[in-house]
């Protein structure tokens, strides 16, 4: 994936059942320092509509599989003020903590 | 010393796959049903040896001598890892109590049998105790470890 991709109505599935985003992008290690807060270690972020939130019961810990990856929702939404909202997401891999 | 760390780390990963039906389970070094235990999506079983301390030493064989495996007791966290998130719901203490469980049965069964020979590791394993519990949480890396400490006798 190109960085800073967009692709409009972008689908996704969540829990089986398939959605459509707005866009998806990639977030590269400058746009991620330049959104900040939950965008700080997101590696990607999606767009989605009021009525797919509901629809969909998006939530932050919520697996999603967007262009094959399975991502996980690592906070809560945030909205772009016209009535969308970003979703961050980022690996659903993690490492175990330091024993 | 490195060798039996790792023969009972993959043992213990084996027993924990077997006694947890489908679960993943993987050892420190990774290799296992995995190739790299760094990143594993969650939940999964993590098993680390943190000590180990030679009873006796191997013997190679030499003349008309046989050689002796070697004595060792180690000890060994063996965590069930998640999301962070994931220790606020309402299905994670019960999964927590199936881990801890799964791991007592195998003290108990190496008990009942007087310990065991696992062939996929030439490994001799004498004896299985659980010690006790923590619990761990990093905030950076996301994850959370429900850790049960053992101690394990091994010949190997």
């Amino acid at each position: 994936m190109d960085e800073w991709e967009r692709i409009a109505g972008e689908p996704f599935t969540l829990n089986g059942q398939p959605f459509v985003s707005v866009t998806v992008e990639e977030l590269t290690a400058e746009i991620r320092m330049m959104l900040g807060g939950r965008f700080r270690d997101a590696q990607s972020r999606m767009l989605l509509s009021t009525v797919t939130i509901a629809a969909s019961g998006i939530v932050k810990g919520s697996i999603v599989t967007v262009r094959g990856v399975r991502m996980r929702v690592t906070a809560a939404a945030e909205s772009d003020g016209t009535g969308t909202f970003w979703i961050p997401l980022g690996p659903t891999q993690i490492e175990p903590p330091e024993l | 010393m490195n060798e039996i760390k790792r023969k009972v780390e993959l043992w213990l990963a084996a027993e924990m796959r077997e006694a947890v039906p489908g679960s993943r389970s993987v050892a420190s070094g990774g290799g296992d049903d995995i190739s790299d235990a760094d990143e594993v999506e969650p939940p999964f079983t993590f098993i680390k040896v943190v000590e180990c301390d030679e009873i006796a030493s191997p013997e190679q064989a030499s003349g008309r001598g046989v050689a002796k495996p070697g004595v060792y007791q180690l000890t060994v966290k063996v965590c069930r890892v998640s999301h962070i998130d994931e220790t606020t719901t309402a299905g994670h203490s019960a999964a927590v109590r199936l881990f801890k469980d799964a791991l007592r049965g195998i003290g108990d069964r190496v008990e009942a049998l007087h310990g065991g020979y696992y062939e996929a590791q030439t490994l001799v394993i004498n004896g299985l105790n659980l010690k006790g519990t923590e619990t761990i949480s990093d905030r950076e890396k996301q994850s959370h470890a429900d850790i049960v400490t053992v101690t394990v006798g091994a010949m190997g």
